[in-house]
């Protein structure tokens, strides 16, 4: 298939249901302003990896891609609510700049996507390392696990984390 | 690479032997690319760390607690509810949809929970309250989101193993509460916070203003630049915590706003009849008898619309 078929394709996948693709996101999420950035979103995704679906699944393949984002949205509005409730616990002098805390907000979503796609036991291994400061034999002891096992699922995480830390690195100059 | 992020994992596990040191040590010198890769690792390694503090920490351990809640109907609901809110409300301090739904521990309206926390302490969630348990290695804390907690501290089973013992506290938007070997109840309300102490002490450290000691008997209300004068508190295990609701000549006006928060809807009080006294236990497990006691008990009626939807009017009106 030649560009310009592409193209095509593309401009009427987008005359022919944004508007629909609008008005299903905006009774998802309830609210006009988002529903209109995640459906340009939606389409601005599709266009990037280049596979416009066949007309007759369009909306299908539309509103899965659209779900996809809608989730990325809320953990993103979660994992920033949850940030700016801890620092409201800080007195203020130890507050970070909004610049820093954007970069923070960044690194946890980062951090908070990779642990969503673990196992629940192998997210919970780390947290209970990094975050409550549990010994290996601990972890072991409180999961009921071996402590081989433990070691295994927190390589796992590091591997994980290491990639998507690094992946950022390219993308954000950091 | 691989082995780097070995090396890394055994670093993390609070349990390295010197001859594990040493082989690590003799892992890095043996080789330049060792060295290189060990520091790539470390470098994410530390940004990951960094997100490991208290106040990171805490964003990320509330992210999760809400992944294990929430099934994907609520989690699509919520996304509703943010936006619908907007951008100000929720980034505003302790907008309450958002706190409730972090929260690790909560109860609904009329609910009342008891739980018993890692360290042995007894902790009792009010109607329609929420908390979150933060324990580390330094600390035992508990952030209270919404309504009362009632808290008999344990000693920290960490001081039985020769380590320091951690301090325990209930924070809330107003300040800290310390306990120091106690029995103690914190409610948060909008305003401020109040804090009743049963048995030992507390420290009440309002988040502005220097703090203050209260003993066993005492209870005070504090904001985040005071804690006001106390005064006594009534002995004994709040009565909430057994389900009941002790009057002890309490004006109608604030036994109805009292009651009101253990049952869904609406409860109002006619102002004609509003400064009646009230004396009497009553239960909070079932408000409608509480109601119906109440109305044989002074010279008012209950006028229900729905259940939902209640006025206590005076018997003439």
């Amino acid at each position: 298939m030649s560009s310009g078929d592409t193209t095509l394709k593309f401009h009427a996948l987008y005359s022919d249901h944004h508007g629909w693709l609008q008005g299903w996101l905006r009774r998802r999420v309830g609210h006009a302003g988002d529903a209109a950035d995640l459906a340009h979103d939606t389409f601005l995704r599709i266009l990037l990896t280049g596979r416009t679906p066949e007309a007759e699944q369009s909306r299908a393949h539309l509103t899965q891609v659209a779900k996809g984002l809608v989730i990325d949205l809320h953990r993103r509005r979660l994992v920033e609510a949850a940030y700016l409730d801890a620092l409201s616990h800080l007195p203020q002098a130890q507050t970070p700049s909004a610049e820093q805390r954007a970069l923070i907000i960044e690194d946890l979503l980062l951090v908070d996507r990779v642990l969503g796609a673990l196992p629940a036991k192998v997210r919970q291994a780390f947290l209970l390392s990094q975050l409550d400061g549990l010994t290996y034999s601990q972890i072991a002891q409180t999961l009921g696990i071996s402590f081989a096992t433990v070691r295994k699922y927190m390589l796992r995480t590091a591997q994980s984390l290491h990639a998507a830390m690094l992946a950022s690195e390219g993308v954000n100059g950091r | 690479m691989q082995r780097a992020l070995e090396w890394q994992v055994t670093f993390w596990s609070g349990e390295v032997t010197p001859r594990e040191r040493a082989a690590f040590d003799r892992w890095l010198a043996q080789d330049a690319d060792h060295a290189r890769a060990w520091n790539q690792v470390q470098r994410t390694g530390q940004r990951v760390q960094s997100l490991t503090g208290p106040v990171e920490g805490e964003a990320l351990r509330a992210a999760d607690a809400a992944r294990r809640t929430s099934t994907r109907r609520t989690l699509l609901r919520t996304v509703g509810l943010f936006t619908a809110a907007g951008v100000a409300a929720y980034t505003a301090r302790n907008a309450p949809p958002v706190q409730s739904m972090l929260a690790e521990h909560r109860t609904r309206r009329g609910e009342r929970r008891d739980l018993l926390l890692p360290d042995g302490t007894r902790l009792v969630l009010d109607t329609d309250s929420a908390i979150d348990l933060r324990f580390t290695a330094q600390a035992r804390d508990v952030l209270l989101r919404a309504g009362e907690v009632f808290i008999a501290t344990a000693p920290d089973p960490r001081s039985a193993e020769g380590r320091p013992s951690r301090p325990f506290s209930v924070h809330t938007r107003h300040g800290a509460v310390q306990a120091i070997g106690t029995r103690f109840a914190v409610r948060l309300s909008d305003e401020r916070s109040m804090v009743s102490v049963d048995e030992g002490a507390v420290r009440v450290q309002p988040r502005l203003a220097s703090a203050v000691r209260l003993e066993a008997g005492q209870r005070a209300w504090f904001s985040e630049t005071a804690v006001e004068p106390p005064t006594a508190s009534i002995p004994g295990d709040p009565a909430w915590t057994r389900g009941l609701l002790v009057a002890e000549r309490m004006r109608l006006r604030d036994f109805l706003a009292e009651l009101g928060r253990y049952r869904s809807g609406v409860l109002r009080c006619d102002p004609a009849v509003q400064d009646l006294i009230v004396s009497g236990v009553y239960p909070l497990d079932d408000t409608d008898l509480a109601l119906s006691t109440l109305a044989h008990a002074l010279p008012v009626r209950i006028d229900s619309v729905t259940r939902y939807w209640v006025t206590v009017r005076g018997q003439a009106g």
